[in-house]
């Protein structure tokens, strides 16, 4: 579609990332991750990669795909969601992405995703549309502060390298984002979004993007390793697979590359891998108030500053 | 258990919402919301009766005073994980668009519209594997003023959700639903059984939550009288579709892996009921108690990746009468 190598470069960086992230989690981890190469009929395919009942993690998913082919002026609208009036019929377009969740066993160990792509849009081929988009977010059963403020930190860092703008931007779209309405709460304790990303060179936001993938590793792997031994009660369990359930909702519920993929019918799979291994549903009553579960919802529903 | 005979009913509350006076319509609502409690209760009593364990009772009333839920809860009883059973009436005006998404499209309206709704649902999830979960529900609605509704329907349903397959089970459940069916309308049964495989379709797994029942809204086509004993039978009928099958299998010895099994199952029940259920997005989105809307969820549900039943297995023996649907009854 594009003269420039964008393509090519974008795919190249995600699956250099998701090699870099898979190495650091096994290490941590001492399992390995199940590789699931597939294709896509309409164009593309990608790289699914699954480490499940791992001995740090009770799943972790790094994902990447390359997709390419034609979307119908619907798709296509959604997709850019920014009201530009597209040409009639269908319009060929290109994705690359990284995606990765991962869900440890200890409940004192957050759950974190982190997700970059490069997308391209031919509505007008002689001038197609291109943006990036992404983020990272980091989600606790339990907040505990330095962590994230960490996770925070290492993420502002490379945000301020390229705009000082960018960080409370994408922080504050980060809480806006992983909004669960109708519980009134967050996801997580957030981290950066950002999305529909194309307001400088193609050049620089690609370097951004890239620098934001490396920093996957930085920013999380550190606070695994300093909770994946913590001793934990069955009470704490049980609190983690309530958060999970929490996290099932935002996905099935709200989150527009889940619900868009599934629509639109992706790879179900590959969609759905960010899904915790357990979640639950009991509609006991809330542990009482001032107890660490009540302090981390209190979080959860009103966002902080962390730096 | 709590006495409920003195509840007093929403409809009775409202009655000065209206200008013209008009007891017999009046009087309907109130019927409505009559047989949902009365049939509430049947249930429970039943449920109860299995289990040895009591319901609890929450009564809310939203801030605006225009809805008011009374749901029954057993948890962690004998048998059962979890049973819900719900009633809710809601006297307030819809907006174009709550018409529309509450309605799925049914309803196009211009302007704010009252209605009137009572409704009674049910969800039961049991410990042992080889006992099914359960759904049900009825409701009465109806739009326009209590004195002169412009416009008014029956909705309701029932179907079984085994995590494995036995098939006199499904072929009781379904009898059981059809024989009332047949007695109003020789047509009910083979629509609203295909209405039901349709609706429960997890399009993104394509295969549906479980081996269905019936499920029919929007229904008019009829006498109001009549359509309110075919919903009154049907709500009427639920224990004795599902009871025996408890009864039947609520002792059956299972191991870890059915007990694994359950759970990815439960995990396709989640997907359904966040993603395509009318009722849950709906209540999601418009503000709802949340706890009633998502009570009918699964207490653990589990995803694994590319989690498919080896050929020929007991497993692998349900998924295919969940992609494909048979003919039961």
């Amino acid at each position: 579609m594009t003269s420039d190598n964008m393509q090519r470069r974008a795919e190249q960086m995600v699956r250099d990332a998701q090699d870099t992230i898979c190495q650091s989690l096994e290490v941590l981890d001492g399992a390995h991750f199940r590789q699931d190469l597939w294709t896509r009929s309409g164009g593309g395919g990608g790289d699914s990669r699954v480490l499940q009942d791992g001995n740090v993690f009770e799943k972790a998913g790094v994902n990447t795909s390359v997709v390419c082919g034609t979307m119908s002026p619907e798709a296509a609208q959604s997709a850019l969601g920014r009201g530009r009036n597209l040409p009639e019929g269908t319009v060929e377009f290109f994705a690359t992405g990284l995606s990765v969740v991962v869900h440890p066993h200890n409940p004192m160990a957050p759950s974190v995703h982190a997700n970059y792509r490069y997308f391209e849009l031919a509505a007008d081929p002689t001038a197609p549309s291109w943006w990036f988009g992404g983020g990272a977010d980091l989600s606790p059963s339990y907040v505990i502060r330095e962590d994230a403020v960490h996770f925070h930190r290492v993420h502002k860092e490379v945000c301020d390298r390229y705009d000082p703008g960018f960080y409370p931007r994408f922080k504050k779209w980060c809480d806006d984002y992983f909004y669960i309405m109708h519980r009134g709460e967050r996801r997580g304790v957030g981290g950066i979004f950002f999305d529909n990303l194309n307001d400088r060179s193609k050049d620089q936001l690609f370097q951004f993007i890239s620098s934001c993938a490396r920093a996957f590793v930085p920013a999380y792997v550190p606070i695994v390793e300093a909770r994946k031994n913590l001793p934990y009660t069955n009470l704490q369990k049980h609190w983690q697979q309530i958060r999970r359930g929490r996290y099932v909702e935002f996905n099935l519920v709200y989150d527009r590359g889940t619900t868009f993929g599934l629509k639109t019918g992706g790879r179900t799979e590959s969609i759905l891998m960010s899904l915790p291994l357990v979640g639950c549903w009991e509609d006991t009553s809330l542990p009482d108030t001032d107890s660490p579960e009540t302090r981390t919802l209190e979080v959860l529903r009103h966002p902080q500053e962390w730096l | 258990m709590m006495n409920v005979s003195c509840t007093p009913t929403i409809s009775h509350l409202y009655n000065s919402t209206c200008s013209l006076e008009d007891n017999e319509l009046q009087s309907f609502r109130a019927r409505a919301e009559r047989m949902m409690r009365q049939t509430q209760s049947t249930i429970c009593a039943a449920l109860e009766k299995l289990d040895g364990t009591g319901f609890t009772e929450e009564v809310w009333t939203s801030p605006d005073l225009n809805t008011s839920y009374t749901d029954r809860v057993l948890r962690n009883g004998n048998l059962f994980q979890m049973v819900a059973v719900n009633v809710a009436v809601a006297q307030s005006t819809f907006s174009p668009e709550t018409a529309r998404a509450a309605t799925g499209g049914c309803l196009k309206v211009d302007e704010p519209l009252p209605f009137f709704v009572a409704s009674l649902s049910l969800v039961i999830h049991a410990h042992n594997p080889m006992v099914p979960s359960a759904h049900g529900h009825y409701r009465y609605f109806e739009t326009g003023c209590d004195a002169a509704p412009q416009h008014w329907w029956f909705g309701g349903g029932a179907d079984l959700t085994p995590n494995y397959l036995f098939e006199e089970d499904v072929a009781h459940f379904h009898r059981t639903h059809r024989e009332i069916c047949d007695r109003y309308d020789p047509s009910y049964y083979p629509r609203f059984k295909k209405w039901c495989d349709e609706y429960f379709f997890i399009a993104h797994r394509r295969e549906r939550r479980g081996v269905g029942g019936i499920f029919f809204d929007n229904l008019n086509d009829c006498d109001r009288e009549t359509l309110f004993e075919f919903l009154t039978e049907c709500a009427g009928a639920f224990p004795l579709s599902y009871l025996p099958i408890v009864r039947k299998r609520q002792d059956l010895p299972f191991t870890e892996r059915h007990r694994h099994w359950k759970q990815l199952r439960a995990g396709r029940y989640v997907e359904f009921n966040l993603i395509y259920d009318r009722g849950t997005v709906f209540g999601l989105k418009s503000g709802g108690r949340i706890a009633s809307v998502l009570r009918g969820l699964p207490q653990h549900a589990r995803w694994e990746y590319q989690q498919i039943p080896v050929e020929g297995s007991e497993e692998a023996k349900m998924v295919d009468v969940l992609v494909t649907p048979r003919e039961w009854a």
